[in-house]
C-alpha cells in the first residue's frame, strides 16, 4: 500500500480516520442473557428496608422497562426463587398491579428519558455506565474488557435505605462513598 | 521418540483428531448445570475472554481453551515475573539466557528467537517491538505483577484476530482498575538471594471530576551470582567462572487514569542486565551488558454511542530502544555498541453489530506506522568504527471481521478473517473457524482450524556486520506461516473438579532460524525449516473452595521438523502440578512443581517452587517467603543463541522474603 508512504500520505490518514468514525452498532444478544443473570445475583445480596420487602404472598418485583434491550432476557427471570419468595419481572417504572418495583434497571437508551425519575426509599436502581450512570443507581454495570462488571454508589444505596453485603462490595469494581 | 506417521490428506488429521474426541465421550457420568442463573456472581464476572475474540463471548463459546491465572495465584504461589506465571500453564515451556526469558510453545523453540511466536499484549493491546518483535517475559517486561490484575494465555493461531506474531499463541495481561475498592496506597518491599532487592510505591486516588488514577514506581536492583561456564573454562586464561557480571538494574513506572469511559495507561521501564558469559565477548568483564527502555502510551474510548451502539476507539504510541555493550578484543580490546530504536504509533476502532438476532460481528481496523526501526552498531573511541547503520520505516493498515453465529441455544460457530497490509511485504489474509458448544450440561467441545503468520522482522533481515563481522542480512526473507486444527473437551464434574483435554495439529512453513553458513563462518536467518507437530494436553483442576486448588497437567509433543539438509523428529514432555491450600488460619501454601523432558543435549528434570504467604498480619501487612528450586536441581537451559550459546546455567535455590503493606 503505497501510499501510505506517499505524498498523499495525509490524505490517505484522513481516510483512515474517516474509517474510524462511529458505526452503527447493536448490543450483543449474550450480554443481555449475562445481564439478567447478574442482575438476579445482585438482587440476592441487598437488603432492603423491613416495610417493602416481599414475603411468601409478595413477590419480588424487577421493574424493566420494555424498551430496555435487556428486556427479552430479563423476562427469563420470571418466577425465578428470591429469598423465601419469587421474582416477578414488571415493565413499569411506578407502581402498577404488581405493586412498587424493588429494583428498576434503567438501560443506556433509557437514561435521557428517565434522568428526572426519582425513586422512593427501598428501590435498587441499576442503569447502564452511559452517561456516568443514573443519578439515583446505587448499581452501575459496567463494561470492562469485554466483561461485566460494576461499581457501586454508596450515597444513594444509604438515601434508599438499601444495605449491600460484603460480598457484594467485594466483587464491585468500584465503590463510590 | 518416533514422531507420528505423516498423512498427506488434511482429513486423516482431523479424523484422529475427532477419534480422542471420541474416546473421551463415554466418559459421560454425572452432570453439572452450567446454566447462566444458576452460577455465582463472581463467576458470572469472570465470564468474558477479552483476548481470544473481540467479540464479548462466554468462555465456553471462545475458539481457544484459554488459561487463565490470577492476580490471587500469582501472589499464593510467588512469581517473580510474567514468565513465572506462564510456566505453570500447561503447554509452556520457560527458559533464560541469563538475559531475557524465552517461551517455548507447544513444543516450539527456536534459536535466535526473542518470542517473536507469541504476541503478547497489555490490555489487550500490543507491545511487541518493531525491530526484534520480541514479547518481553522475564524480568524485562515493563510492569511491575502486582499491577496485574489476570494473565490470558491463548494457544493456537491468532493472527485471524491479531495479526502478525500470534504463531502460536497469545498472552494477554490484565493490569488493575484505577477505582478498585481497597486501601488505596501500596507498599512491598522484598529481598531475595543473590543480592536482590525490590522497592515499589503505589497509589491510588480521586480527581475533582471522579477520575480514577493509578500510580506505581518500582526499582530492583540485583548484585547477581558468580557462575561457571564450561565453555569459557580454558586455563590458564580463564577458569570459567564469570564474577560480577550476572548484575541487574530495573526502574519501572506505570500510571493508569480512568474516567467514565476513558481510560489511559503509560508504562515507563529502564532495566540494565549485565552478560556473564555471551560467546565472542571478553569473558568475565563487567561492561558487558544489556539496556532496555520501554515507554508505552494508550488512550481509549469505549462505550454506546446514542441508543443500543457501542463502540471502541484507541490510540496508542510505544518506544523501545535496546543498547548492548560488549568488550571485545580484536585485538586491541574495543568497546562495541548494538543499538536497536523502535517508535511506533497508531490507531483502532472496533465496532459490535447484530444483523441478525442469532448473529453478533465485530468490524475492526487498525493502522500503525513505525516511525523509526533503526540498527546502528560501532566500536566506541578510541577505535571508533561503524559497522551498520540502517534506518527504517513502515506502515501497517489491517481490517478485520469475526463473527458468532449461534445457530442454537448451546453451539456457536466462530468465523474469523483479517487482513494485515505492510508498506514493505504487501497483504496477507489470516483465518479461523471454530465450533464451540455445550452437547450437554457439565460438558464443553470446541473444535477451531485457523492460520496465522510472522512477518520476517526488521533484525532478522537488516541486522549485518560486513564484512567479517558474523553476522549477514537477509532482506530476502519471507513470512512464516503456519496453518493448525485444535479440538478440545471441557468436563466439570460436580462443582470442583475441571477436566480439560486438548488435541492439536499444526504444521508451519518458512520459518525463520539463525544457522551458521558454512561457506562464510556468518550467521544468517533464513526460511530454512518447515515443521510439523501434533500435540495432546490434558488438564485437571480442583477447586474445592476459593481460596484452594490444584491444577495437574501434562503436555506431550510430537514434531518432525524438515530443513534443507535433514529430517529430524523431535518429542517433548511437560508435567506440571501446581497447589494452594491454607496450612492454617491466615497462612496459605503455594507450591509447583515442574517437569521438563529432555531437549536436545539437555537432560530431563524437574524443579519445584513453595511460596508460603499470609493473607494478613493486621495492619494491612502482609508478608511471604519463597523457596525457589527447592531441591537445588540447578537445571542448565539453551541459550537463545544456542548455536554458539550451548548452556547457560540457572540459579539453583534461592530464598525471597517479601513484605506487603495496604493502607
Amino acid at each position: 500500500m503505497r501510499w501510505l508512504t506517499s505524498p498523499l500520505r495525509p490524505l490517505g490518514q484522513g481516510v483512515v480516520l474517516l474509517l474510524l468514525l462511529p458505526w452503527s452498532v447493536a448490543y450483543a444478544a449474550d450480554e443481555a442473557s449475562l445481564k439478567a443473570a447478574i442482575v438476579y445475583n445482585l438482587m440476592l445480596y441487598v437488603e432492603w428496608p423491613a416495610s417493602v420487602r416481599g414475603s411468601a404472598d409478595k413477590p419480588w418485583v424487577l421493574c424493566v422497562p420494555s424498551t430496555h434491550p435487556a428486556a427479552h432476557a430479563l423476562r427469563h427471570l420470571e418466577g425465578r426463587p428470591l429469598r423465601d419468595s419469587r421474582l416477578r419481572v414488571a415493565s413499569q417504572l411506578l407502581p402498577g398491579p404488581n405493586g412498587p418495583c424493588h429494583a428498576v434497571l434503567i438501560s443506556a437508551a433509557d437514561m435521557r428519558d428517565e434522568q428526572g425519575y426519582l425513586p422512593g426509599p427501598g428501590v435498587l436502581v441499576i442503569s447502564e455506565e452511559e452517561r456516568g450512570g443514573h443519578p439515583a443507581a446505587s448499581i452501575v454495570l459496567q463494561r470492562v474488557d469485554n466483561r461485566l462488571a460494576f461499581r457501586v454508589d454508596l450515597r444513594t444505596a444509604r438515601a434508599a435505605q438499601l444495605q449491600f453485603s460484603s460480598k457484594l462490595l467485594r466483587l464491585a469494581r468500584e465503590i463510590q462513598e | 521418540m518416533n514422531p507420528l506417521p505423516m498423512a498427506s490428506f488434511p482429513i486423516s488429521r482431523v479424523c484422529r483428531l475427532l477419534g480422542l474426541l471420541l474416546l473421551a465421550w463415554p466418559w459421560t457420568a454425572a452432570l453439572a448445570t452450567s446454566d447462566l442463573l444458576d452460577l455465582p456472581l463472581d463467576q458470572l464476572l469472570r465470564i468474558e475472554v477479552s483476548a481470544a475474540s473481540r467479540l464479548p463471548l462466554p468462555k465456553r463459546h471462545t475458539p481457544s481453551a484459554t488459561i487463565v491465572v490470577t492476580a490471587q495465584e500469582i501472589r499464593a504461589l510467588g512469581h517473580r515475573s510474567l514468565a513465572d506465571v506462564l510456566n505453570t500453564m500447561r503447554g509452556v515451556l520457560i527458559s533464560s539466557d541469563r538475559t531475557y526469558a524465552y517461551a517455548g510453545v507447544r513444543g516450539f523453540s527456536a534459536p535466535g528467537d526473542y518470542n517473536t511466536r507469541v504476541l503478547l499484549l497489555v490490555d489487550g493491546n500490543r507491545i511487541n517491538d518493531t525491530v526484534y518483535d520480541q514479547a518481553f517475559l522475564g524480568e524485562e517486561f515493563p510492569i511491575d505483577l502486582d499491577l496485574v490484575d489476570r494473565v490470558e494465555y491463548i494457544p493456537g493461531q491468532g493472527s485471524a484476530v491479531h495479526g502478525s506474531n500470534a504463531l502460536f499463541a497469545v498472552v494477554n495481561v490484565v493490569t488493575r482498575s484505577p477505582g478498585e475498592p481497597g486501601n488505596p496506597s501500596e507498599l512491598s518491599a522484598s529481598t531475595a538471594s543473590a543480592g536482590t532487592h525490590r522497592v515499589r510505591a503505589g497509589t491510588r486516588f480521586r480527581l475533582e471530576n471522579g477520575a480514577a488514577v493509578m500510580i506505581s514506581a518500582t526499582a530492583r536492583r540485583r548484585d547477581g551470582q558468580d557462575l561457571y561456564y564450561p565453555d569459557f573454562d580454558q586455563p590458564p586464561a580463564s577458569d570459567g567462572i564469570s564474577r560480577g557480571t550476572d548484575r541487574e538494574r530495573a526502574d519501572q513506572l506505570f500510571l493508569k487514569y480512568r474516567h467514565s469511559r476513558v481510560t489511559a495507561t503509560l508504562v515507563h521501564s529502564d532495566r540494565i542486565k549485565g552478560l556473564s558469559g555471551e560467546p565472542g565477548m571478553v569473558f568475565s568483564d563487567a561492561r558487558n551488558s544489556y539496556r532496555d527502555r520501554h515507554t508505552l502510551g494508550n488512550a481509549e474510548w469505549e462505550g454506546a454511542i446514542g441508543t443500543d451502539k457501542r463502540l471502541r476507539l484507541r490510540a496508542y504510541a510505544g518506544s523501545y530502544g535496546f543498547r548492548g555493550l560488549y568488550v571485545i578484543d580484536y585485538p586491541p580490546e574495543t568497546l562495541n555498541r548494538d543499538l536497536g530504536e523502535s517508535r511506533w504509533w497508531g490507531a483502532e476502532s472496533i465496532v459490535l453489530m447484530q444483523p441478525a438476532p442469532d448473529h453478533r460481528t465485530a468490524v475492526g481496523l487498525d493502522w500503525q506506522t513505525t516511525t523509526r526501526a533503526d540498527q546502528f552498531v560501532d566500536d566506541l573511541p578510541p577505535n571508533a568504527h561503524n559497522y551498520l547503520s540502517d534506518r527504517r520505516s513502515d506502515s501497517r493498515l489491517s481490517g478485520f471481521i469475526e463473527n458468532h453465529w449461534q445457530f442454537d441455544p448451546d453451539w456457536a460457530l466462530i468465523a474469523g478473517l483479517r487482513h494485515d497490509h505492510h508498506d514493505e511485504t504487501g497483504g496477507r489474509f489470516s483465518h479461523r473457524l471454530g465450533l464451540a458448544g455445550t452437547p450437554s450440561p457439565g460438558w464443553t467441545t470446541r473444535l477451531s482450524h485457523g492460520t496465522a503468520f510472522r512477518r520476517a522482522n526488521v533484525y532478522e533481515k537488516h541486522y549485518a556486520l560486513p564484512p567479517d563481522g558474523g553476522y549477514k542480512a537477509n532482506p530476502a526473507l519471507r513470512a512464516e506461516q503456519v496453518r493448525g486444527t485444535e479440538a478440545s473437551v471441557e468436563r466439570e464434574f460436580g462443582s470442583a473438579h475441571r477436566l480439560t483435554v486438548a488435541a492439536f495439529t499444526l504444521r508451519a512453513r518458512h520459518l525463520i532460524t539463525q544457522r551458521l553458513d558454512p561457506a562464510d563462518d556468518q550467521l544468517v536467518f533464513e526460511n530454512h525449516a518447515s515443521l510439523r507437530t501434533h500435540g495432546l494436553e490434558v488438564e485437571h483442576r480442583y477447586q474445592p473452595r476459593d481460596n484452594a486448588w490444584l491444577r495437574l497437567s501434562y503436555a506431550r509433543y510430537w514434531a518432525r521438523e524438515q530443513t534443507q539438509e535433514r529430517p529430524a523428529g523431535q518429542s517433548l514432555q511437560l508435567a506440571k502440578a501446581t497447589f494452594v491450600a491454607p496450612v492454617r488460619p491466615g497462612w496459605t501454601l503455594g507450591w509447583q512443581t515442574l517437569l521438563t523432558g529432555p531437549r536436545g543435549a539437555l537432560a530431563g528434570h524437574g524443579v519445584t517452587h513453595a511460596t508460603l504467604s499470609t493473607t494478613s498480619l493486621g495492619y494491612g501487612l502482609r508478608l511471604s517467603a519463597s523457596v525457589f528450586d527447592l531441591f537445588d536441581r540447578k537445571p542448565d537451559d539453551v541459550g537463545t543463541g544456542s548455536i554458539l550459546q550451548t548452556r547457560v546455567p540457572q540459579d539453583g535455590r534461592a530464598f525471597q522474603l517479601r513484605l506487603d503493606a495496604r493502607f
